[in-house]
């Protein structure tokens, strides 16, 4: 990628106008990064202009290291992005970050505050696209899937996905990334919480981060002798605990130091091609979701059949009979023979 | 598909530190349905201009409670000129003197709201705009 500053020959990709889908794609290939957020908003208002852009601009041979931080909210996600990112760039990487926050389940609204962690990693070799969930769950949503395919594509070298504050069970982002950071902070519970399955099994790196906070001392050692106890994966990594003081930027270079080597091992055992088989086929069936939801389910004729069925169970009909039934009628589609 | 929700990004340009009004109107909007991206305190008009680029934004709201309107505002708009990305609404509010008003209005300041205005006032100027692009 040669040119990072916009193109400043006219013709403007602007909103309400018409959008050109070639010059879309050509200022995508010259490097403006106005044409990679435009087609990252058509991709997350469900425009199929968006993905099929995707599509297009896909390259296999542009591939970037992936890595993800997730864990509670409030533990220094974002700030952590902030440090690792701005130490990033002085090496002259460019680097994508994809940041998530919850929608409204209410208005859809939300408030996207992870920028505000953000404040030094403002050069122009750093890309930050905040988005909200809009009604998905596990931390993640589509369209940040589809967001880290089009910055990889755009020649991101590091692109860093920073999940929802999460829950237990969100654990999609192991999934979309190569290296997944558990953020824990002191004071987060004793030892039995490492043993609960969901979040704290998907860590290929814990990070304790606030570790100059009171309680560290204790957690971290309840949380290096679980590791060392139990916690081998099945492919023989044995997840490192880096201690970090995001703000300060304090313990960065240890985090670097363990996501490079988790890359190391990823890469002698072969398994970072798995992730991407693994990661490849999760998108195939996402695709096959989508168009479901969108072509058979929210589809009129669709509708007709399913209203029909919910008023002959209400009117005590077989609700399992029906439910069978319907799912044939819509397997068989709108027109069956 | 699903549909398009308007993306806001709100900013501290300059010195000035207050900050709790800029948090209601976030909330504010955020309940108006709307994306509310918040870039804190201390913004130079470049961090603003760059970030509202890549976030992709439909409006940019600038508050400013200290007096640096008159030379904040008017840079915003000219380097989203340069940028080629005039087409973003700008708003503003704050301690704005009515002398000012006018002055920032005709340099491209697309509404600026005082103390007062209600945030149900300002969610329907931004979805009015919207609308009228869009059509």
């Amino acid at each position: 990628m040669e040119e990072w500053t916009f193109s400043q020959t006219g013709g403007g990709v602007l909103k309400g106008k018409a959008m050109n889908r070639q010059d879309l794609a050509d200022r995508f290939r010259a490097g403006d990064r106005r044409a990679v957020a435009r087609i990252i908003s058509l991709i997350e208002q469900g425009d199929p202009l968006g993905t099929s852009l995707l599509a297009e601009l896909y390259d296999p041979s542009k591939r970037a290291i992936r890595i993800g931080l997730t864990g509670a909210p409030g533990v220094g996600k974002s700030t952590l992005v902030n440090s690792f990112a701005s130490i990033l760039e002085k090496q002259k990487k460019k680097i994508g970050v994809v940041a998530i926050d919850p929608s409204s389940p209410f208005t859809k609204g939300a408030f996207l505050g992870d920028r505000v962690r953000m404040q030094d990693i403002k050069g122009t070799n750093v890309f930050v696209r905040s988005m909200a969930t809009r009604g998905s769950t596990g931390g993640l949503s589509w369209p940040a899937w589809l967001t880290t395919a089009v910055l990889e594509a755009f020649g991101f070298d590091t692109i860093v996905i920073e999940t929802v504050g999460v829950g237990q069970v969100d654990v999609e982002i192991r999934e979309l990334v190569d290296t997944t950071c558990v953020v824990l902070q002191p004071e987060a519970g004793d030892s039995m919480q490492f043993l609960k399955a969901g979040l704290m099994e998907i860590a290929d790196i814990y990070v304790v981060n606030k570790a100059d906070k009171p309680g560290t001392n204790a957690m971290v050692a309840d949380l290096k002798d679980f590791v060392k106890l139990i916690t081998v994966r099945e492919n023989g990594w044995r997840p490192p605990v880096v201690l970090t003081i995001a703000n300060t930027g304090k313990g960065l270079d240890e985090l670097i130091r363990a996501i490079d080597s988790h890359k190391g091992f990823l890469e002698q055992t072969k398994e970072l091609d798995e992730k991407r088989k693994a990661r490849i086929k999760r998108q195939l069936k996402q695709h096959f979701y989508e168009k479901m939801e969108n072509e058979i389910w929210r589809a009129e004729w669709s509708d007709t059949l399913v209203q029909a069925a919910v008023n002959r169970i209400i009117s005590g009909g077989d609700a399992l009979k029906e439910a069978e039934e319907l799912a044939a009628s819509l397997i068989a589609g709108p027109n069956p023979v | 598909m699903a549909e398009k929700i308007i993306r806001v990004l709100l900013a501290k340009p300059g010195l000035d530190g207050h900050d709790r009004g800029v948090r209601v109107i976030a909330k504010g909007l955020r309940d108006a349905g709307m994306e509310v991206i918040y870039l804190g305190l201390h913004q130079t008009p470049e961090d603003i201009v760059e970030a509202a680029i890549q976030e992709d934004v439909d409006v940019i709201g600038l508050s400013s409670l200290a007096g640096a309107h008159m030379t904040i505002f008017p840079k915003v708009i000219e380097l989203l000129k340069e940028k080629n990305a005039e087409d973003i609404l700008i708003v503003g509010g704050g301690i704005i003197p009515e002398d000012d008003l006018k002055s920032l209005e005709d340099q491209g300041v697309d509404k600026l709201f005082l103390p007062g205005t209600t945030i149900t006032e300002i969610a329907e100027f931004i979805r009015s705009k919207m609308d009228s692009r869009a059509a």
